[in-house]
């Protein structure tokens, strides 16, 4: 397992920045992820929504790539362009918003249950490990039925299913730093837990923990596709890339390119934020300084 | 050693408990309306009113969750909304669909992924090392259910050489598994490689080079013996989580296996089924991970010794 015993001071950042930029694969993810927030965030300047992703235009069906449209027209002549450009705005909202809600609930939890330990640990540790126990799709699908489809819910769903297990990883982290003698002084002066716990413990641990967000952003869309394929998530019309590869299955034998323009955008973009996550991993890791 | 054994399984009634009332809270947030579900959208009010009634949904959360409770020690988890048969039943009836691709994929992934894990945390900067952590790291960046559909499109409705769908004979559960053991076989290289490095770092291995001992010797001898148990945690997270997680593989080539029973109930609101199914894989899971931490303390002398002492 890695060394969590980790703070990043100001100084650090530059240290970090100089390790990441000399690992080629996280710097070319990096690069890729940029280019698609470019696009999703003007993708309505780009192709309008309304005309080019819903609206249908039957006569231009399943037609193979060209230079009118450079991903083909799906089963209901609809851009593919247009509909992969829209969809990477909602995935990337997803899987940012859930990385992040998920970030500081769990950094919350986790750290209250270190900070505070005894019974209030013990408490907050058995209810993390029973809900880890439930199969995280399963957990993730229950919540949807009761809550109901659609975007937000689907938000809420997922992040409660990661919190368990990101609160685990910040009491780690947390544990290592309550111990130190800044943390006692700090108790010594008077500081309220609260001022202890969000002023002199998390700012140290914020970097691993903004890491391990990272590192779980290409699940995060991959969950989303997949809920959105078996038809548990964004539903259609609307462009979401995992819904687009379920309407598309029937056509996939005479016109693949209907399940690989969906498909391939999610694994570049999961395959991008995998190679991020990773080079900033390893651009933390103390071992690897030299 | 039986202390430890008795004080894991007692310890582990609780968690169950816990398991019930989580799950259970969940499912209850909205009140349900059974009713309606069983009868149909065209039956009288009071008619769904009644049934209702009958089946207890007036009575206190509370006083639901305990008869539910006690209907569990006698394997009772209700009847499905849906086909009225009882719901422990519906989800052994498909389990076996579910085991064998769980199972099967299990293994294939442990030959495929361990051994080349080893081999790149031996040989590491090697070409072998880094085009299978590459294509580990791109394995898990692709999701299950477009592998499965390319791999389809590849092999059945192109090349014509294995079914596209259905449960049968043994080639139907071909792509199935590779689908699913594809990216389990690149988790387990990756951890697989991160454990061995470790390992490879410790003193015992540094005292044995210094004594001379074979590249070889050190792999097999030591590194690897110690690496086993690890591993073998990690396989078994990975079976417990695939009983769970072959809902959408199952979806994908048309298996009828507990995920397409849980994912049918979940379209239709049939909270007894998704209740009953999450309740038994969560308990299936804590079960395999209390044999995982047996299997720990019966087969490594340091944790067997801790308990001889006395002092679990």
């Amino acid at each position: 397992m890695r060394n969590i015993n980790v703070s990043v001071s100001q100084s650090g950042l530059r240290d970090i920045w100089y390790r990441f930029k000399k690992n080629k694969p996280a710097l070319i993810g990096f690069i890729v992820i940029i280019i698609i927030a470019l696009i999703a965030i003007f993708a309505q300047v780009i192709a309008d929504y309304q005309s080019k992703a819903i609206q249908m235009y039957p006569i231009e069906r399943l037609q193979t790539p060209s230079w009118q449209h450079i991903f083909g027209t799906d089963q209901f002549g609809r851009d593919l362009f247009a509909r992969t450009i829209h969809g990477a705005r909602v995935s990337l909202t997803f899987g940012l918003t859930c990385a992040a809600l998920g970030m500081i609930g769990g950094s919350v939890i986790g750290a209250s249950a270190a900070y505070f330990g005894g019974a209030v640990d013990n408490i907050i540790m058995r209810i993390v490990d029973v809900i880890m126990s439930i199969p995280g799709i399963l957990l993730t699908l229950a919540l949807i039925t009761v809550l109901g489809q659609g975007l937000r819910n689907m938000i809420i769903a997922m992040t409660i299913g990661m919190v368990p297990g990101f609160s685990r990883i910040v009491r780690a982290l947390v544990l290592t730093i309550v111990r130190q003698e800044y943390v006692e002084a700090a108790k010594a002066t008077g500081c309220s837990s609260f001022r202890i716990i969000f002023v002199h413990v998390l700012p140290n641990a914020v970097a691993m923990i903004i890491v391990y967000a990272t590192m779980n952003i290409a699940g995060l869309i991959i969950g989303a596709a997949s809920l959105s394929f078996i038809g548990m998530g964004v539903q259609p019309p609307e462009p979401e890339w995992g819904s687009m590869v379920a309407e598309a299955t029937t056509y996939m034998r005479l016109y693949p390119h209907v399940v690989l323009v969906p498909g391939l955008s999610i694994v570049i973009t999961a395959l991008s934020f995998n190679l991020f996550g990773d080079g900033l991993a390893d651009a933390l890791d103390p071992r690897m300084r030299d | 050693m039986t202390r430890y054994v008795l004080k894991r399984l007692l310890y582990i009634i609780p968690m169950l408990l816990l398991i019930v009332l989580i799950v259970f809270l969940i499912l209850n947030i909205t009140p349900g309306n059974p009713g309606r579900i069983m009868l149909g959208p065209n039956a009288e009010q009071y008619l769904v009113d009644e049934l209702n009634e009958s089946l207890g949904m007036n009575k206190p959360v509370l006083q639901r969750y305990l008869d539910y409770v006690l209907g569990i020690f006698k394997l009772d988890f209700g009847f499905s909304y849906r086909t009225q048969e009882p719901v422990f039943e519906e989800i052994l009836g498909n389990f076996p669909t579910t085991i064998k691709l769980a199972v099967f994929s299990v293994i294939v992934s442990a030959f495929i992924g361990i051994p080349l894990g080893i081999i790149s945390a031996t040989k590491r900067y090697s070409a072998m090392d880094i085009s299978s952590t590459v294509s580990a790291l791109f394995l898990a960046s692709i999701p299950e259910f477009w592998l499965g559909l390319i791999m389809m499109l590849i092999f059945s409705l192109k090349l014509g050489v294995l079914p596209a769908g259905g449960i049968g004979s043994i080639d139907h559960y071909i792509l199935p598994v590779l689908t699913l053991s594809l990216p389990t076989a690149a988790y387990l290289l990756r951890i697989t490689r991160t454990i061995m490095l470790e390992i490879l770092r410790e003193d015992y291995i540094r005292t044995a080079k210094a004594k001379g001992a074979s590249n070889q010797r050190i792999i097999f001898k030591h590194a690897i013996r110690n690496a086993l148990l690890p591993i073998i945690t990690q396989l078994g997270i990975r079976f417990a989580y695939l009983l769970g997680g072959t809902l959408i593989v199952e979806a994908v080539f048309g298996m009828y296996g507990v995920g397409t029973v849980i994912l049918r109930a979940m379209q239709l609101k049939d909270i007894p089924i998704i209740m009953g199914s999450t309740i038994l894989l969560a308990t299936l899971f804590m079960l395999i991970m209390l044999i995982i931490d047996l299997m720990y303390a019966y087969i490594d002398p340091r944790i067997k010794s801790q308990f001889k002492k006395g002092n679990s």
